[in-house]
């Protein structure tokens, strides 16, 4: 049971507060999702459970927080450690030794474990993750999937009854995500264990989550209930929840299967709408010459081949989103266009030029790439600054105008005297696709570009695409969100292991490749909708003889303002 | 090593005496024959314990590296320390540090100072080397939480730097960054030095969260804290007896008792600290014998302490530059060095790890 009582909390006494007036409890053996704008302060929430915050980051807390009887804020995050296992964003990260036997055992030696119960431990863990076979592999030789899988295993070895994950399927395909997210659920179902995560990404969790956390905006208070309770407050939600909204259907689908049964009552999945085509999608695919191609790309590191022979090439005015299971080599394909990663064989063009022996500085000028961290790219003080380095680089007259148009078309007008590295994630991003924007490339490379980005901001960079798709430029993304790729992509290409597999519009590519498909494609998959508004639109005939359903509505949200915790039956919303 | 037999792994208390009693060598000796003697016994090591490096061409890279202090070191003092007899060339003027004579001597001395510094470096290397990160974490002195979080935080910094290090040339390109000279890389610092701070402040959150020293109770704590405070109270008692002119047993009391002071609360805070070692590693006959080099240099030492009018390893080049002493038996005994190397070849084994 985790109880917080009139809680908030700031880093400092003149900063503003980052969680406030939180008032709600997580019964044993929830599965609560917590949610909300990047900066809403899900971390820091989630440190609060531990102690993490404020022993380790400082700051001011006021009211209580009771974790399974004990006050993490009076025993501080290492004490805590045995009731409360923290699983980091980046698994990575999260790794202190160099192969996976040391890694969990390093829990159980600091917990004082027997030296002979820990061979038992180690062995059950990784047994009951289904990754025995890891036990003597180093770190480095793991898949992302596998990586979060033994990031799990290190804190469940010391069997805690609380499980809390800062997004964990920011970095895996869907794939990998569904699997890890099965394997929490079964973990807390056996087990008895509470699970409390994190995530941006509801469409992946939704349908695991009993109980729902929403942080509306920075300090102001969480709303907190039952997914069906919370959601008809929080405007981003998945397509299929966002369907049963705009339906005015109760209880909203949070599942697919919902969402059928949704259809399935409301007797919309019975319409005629097979005729209908997306005229941009066949209108998409252009017979201009390519702006960018690679050639029969080959790219070894060490025994593994991360590329055969990959050809790919990329249009003016053309949106390429590039899918594909981790590890299949996506990453490596950017770095080798950019010249990052020697070419085996193969060739990169540009338009008619051979540009392979061209170094990455060069290339630079021409094609822009914006990697999974933009933290790697942000020097300078300011964000102006930022851009205006990159013009310094290649020699280009320093037009603080131009800068500053560019900025303004990024929306940092505000921002541009602020340090780079202080901003928020999607903001950080903007200043990095900035200060790669302003030599006006032809080619633009993202990749994982919606990581870490709630759906607004992830909303913004897709407008910011499909204007630059407008001036003319060939642009390459790399992502997982399939969601993201239907509602942006002219065209898609998937690899596998190293190898093109699929390329084509990306509604026909996603049905031949078998990646999981977008929701709004599993509740339609004889349509070709790429959104809720398309859907809506060619249902439009058979929702105006929709029955009307006003007596499954939403109950009330409880906004007590004196901060008691509302009684879980009525109203079922805890602000 | 192809054809070879597997690397010899040693208990990591031998490297940790190697490093120490190298270090300590190397602290008090500015006899330049000496501490090339010590850089020759440290390369063979580090040579021997990267054999597949050395076929790939990096093993050589901290050799250059502890070698390019040398020159430096060299023109460093010269510019700087206007000492000595032997002119080489005035610098005219009155330019604050610079004018004046520079010497020989001051060069030799500058030159034996980077030396020693390379020789540092490269036992540090060494050490980083043969000591897996679990291995060191296992040598920290787990009653001093924060001591044992920096020392790991310490032990990763290399690795950690050389991928960061890598990953900001590769942004640097992607911004159209050119990396020419020393100035380029100059301006690597800053981004090196904000996300190495940023990986050991991620580090240290993680170790904490996945309860580092748990087990370490808050009395404990704060029983060492107050002891290190009594420890510390007794020195400067110690010194300021000395300072006030009275009589030097107090001092030496003073000293005794907060050198006692500490070493018996350290012991009772390692006692309660609980926490086990999952497949401690034996100490063997070959560790054994490979922890006599390091003894030998403990002689070394001893000597030295004994019979200071010897002044076996002293050697200053100022006024005048003179040979510096060579003692057949001092050399023999700083061949400790070779320890690891010598029992790894009488073993049968072409390599050290």
């Amino acid at each position: 049971m985790i109880r917080f009582r009139r809680v908030s909390f700031r880093y400092s006494r003149t900063e503003p507060w980052v969680v406030r007036a939180a008032n709600f409890e997580i019964p044993r053996g929830s599965f609560c999702l917590v949610c909300g704008a990047s900066g809403s302060g899900k971390s820091t929430l989630l440190r609060l459970i531990n102690g993490l915050v404020p022993h380790f980051s400082g700051g001011v807390v006021e009211g209580e927080i009771e974790v399974n009887g004990l006050n993490p804020i009076q025993l501080g995050p290492a004490p805590m450690s045995r009731v409360v296992g923290f699983v980091f964003q980046d698994p990575e990260t999260q790794f202190i030794l160099d192969n996976v036997e040391d890694e969990i055992a390093f829990n159980l030696e600091n917990a004082a474990v027997p030296a002979q119960q820990i061979t038992y431990r180690i062995e059950e863990t990784l047994r009951g993750l289904g990754i025995e076979h890891l036990q003597r592999r180093r770190l480095e030789s793991l898949s992302g999937g596998e990586k979060q899988k033994v990031a799990i295993a290190t804190v469940l070895s010391l069997a805690p009854s609380i499980l809390v994950f800062d997004e964990p399927t920011s970095q895996l395909d869907g794939q990998s995500a569904e699997e890890i997210l099965t394997l929490i659920q079964t973990l807390a179902r056996q087990r008895q264990m509470t699970i409390v995560v994190a995530e941006h990404r509801l469409d992946r969790l939704l349908h695991f989550a009993d109980r729902l956390v929403y942080l509306p905006a920075c300090g102001e208070p969480p709303l907190v209930g039952e997914p069906q309770h919370i959601l008809p407050h929080i405007e981003a939600v998945p397509p299929v929840v966002q369907l049963g909204k705009r339906l005015g259907y109760r209880p909203l689908p949070l599942s697919i299967s919902e969402g059928r049964q949704m259809l399935q009552d409301l007797g919309v999945d019975q319409a005629d709408h097979r005729d209908r085509l997306l005229a941009t999608d066949s209108a998409s695919l252009p017979s201009l010459p390519p702006l960018l191609s690679a050639e029969g790309v080959s790219v070894r590191y060490g025994k593994t081949q991360a590329l055969s022979e990959v050809s790919l090439d990329l249009f003016p005015a053309q949106i390429t989103c590039l899918m594909g299971a981790n590890g299949a080599g996506k990453t490596t394909l950017l770095r080798a266009i950019l010249g990052l990663v020697p070419l085996q064989q193969g060739q990169i063009r540009l338009q008619s030029e051979d540009i392979t022996s061209l170094p990455t500085w060069r290339r630079s000028r021409v094609i822009g790439y914006l990697p999974q961290d933009p933290n790697a790219l942000l020097f300078s003080e300011t964000v102006l600054e930022e851009c205006l380095l990159t013009l310094r680089n290649h020699a280009l007259p320093e037009e603080q105008g131009k800068v500053l148009d560019l900025l303004s078309q990024l929306g940092l007008a505000e921002l541009v005297q602020r340090y780079p590295r202080e901003l928020s994630v999607g903001e950080r991003q903007r200043v990095a696709l900035g200060s790669i924007l302003i030599t006006e490339p032809r080619v633009l490379l993202l990749d994982e570009p919606t990581r870490g980005l709630d759906e607004r901001a992830k909303a913004r960079l897709g407008e910011l695409l499909r204007a630059l798709k407008t001036k003319g430029m060939a642009v390459l993304v790399v992502t997982h969100d399939v969601e993201f790729v239907l509602n942006l992509a002219d065209r898609l290409c998937v690899l596998k292991q190293g190898k093109v597999i699929a390329d084509g519009m990306p509604i026909e590519v996603l049905r031949k490749t078998g990646l999981p498909p977008p929701q709004i494609m599993q509740l339609f998959p004889e349509h070709e909708f790429r959104n809720v508004e398309e859907a809506l639109a060619a249902i439009g005939e058979v929702l105006s003889h929709m029955p009307d359903k006003s007596d499954r509505r939403a109950a009330p949200a409880c906004h007590n303002g004196d901060n008691k915790l509302c009684p879980r039956e009525s109203p079922p919303v805890v602000r | 090593m192809p054809g070879g037999h597997a690397p010899i792994h040693f208990h990591p208390w031998v490297w940790l005496t190697w490093t120490g009693s190298t270090l300590l060598c190397v602290s008090l000796t500015r006899n330049p024959l000496y501490l090339v003697v010590v850089w020759l016994c440290v390369a063979i090591v580090h040579a021997a314990g990267g054999m597949g490096e050395l076929a790939r061409g990096s093993a050589p890279f901290p050799l250059w590296l502890s070698l390019t202090v040398v020159p430096l070191g060299a023109l460093f003092n010269a510019l700087t320390v206007h000492v000595g007899e032997n002119i080489l060339f005035v610098i005219p003027g009155a330019i604050p540090l610079l004018s004046g004579r520079v010497t020989w001597e001051a060069a030799l001395y500058g030159a034996t100072n980077g030396l020693a510094l390379g020789v540092i470096l490269l036992v540090f290397w060494v050490f980083n080397r043969n000591v897996s990160i679990p291995s060191f974490l296992r040598l920290l002195p787990r009653a001093f939480h924060s001591l044992a979080v920096v020392g790991s935080i310490a032990m990763t910094f290399v690795p950690c730097l050389q991928q960061q290090y890598q990953q900001i040339q590769e942004a640097q390109a992607i911004r159209g960054k050119q990396l020419r000279g020393i100035r380029d890389q100059l301006g690597l610092l800053l981004p090196l030095l904000v996300s190495s701070l940023e990986h050991a402040f991620q580090l240290a959150e993680v170790m904490t969260a996945r309860g580092f020293l748990a087990s370490l109770s808050p009395l404990t704590r704060s029983n060492l804290r107050a002891a290190f405070l009594g420890g510390f109270g007794l020195v400067l008692g110690g010194w300021l007896s000395r300072f006030w002119g009275l009589p030097g047993w107090i001092a030496s009391l003073l000293f005794w008792c907060a050198l006692a002071l500490f070493g018996a609360l350290f012991f009772l805070a390692m006692r309660q600290v609980r926490y086990t070692i999952y497949r401690p590693r034996r100490f063997g006959v070959r560790d054994g014998l490979a922890i006599g080099g390091p003894s030998l240099l403990s002689l070394l030492l001893v000597l030295n302490h004994l019979f200071p009018e010897r002044g076996l390893l002293a050697y200053t080049p100022y006024p005048a530059l003179t040979l510096p002493p060579f003692e057949p038996l001092v050399a023999f005994l700083l061949l400790g060095i070779l320890s690891p190397f010598l029992v790894a070849v009488f073993a049968g084994h072409d390599s050290l790890s």
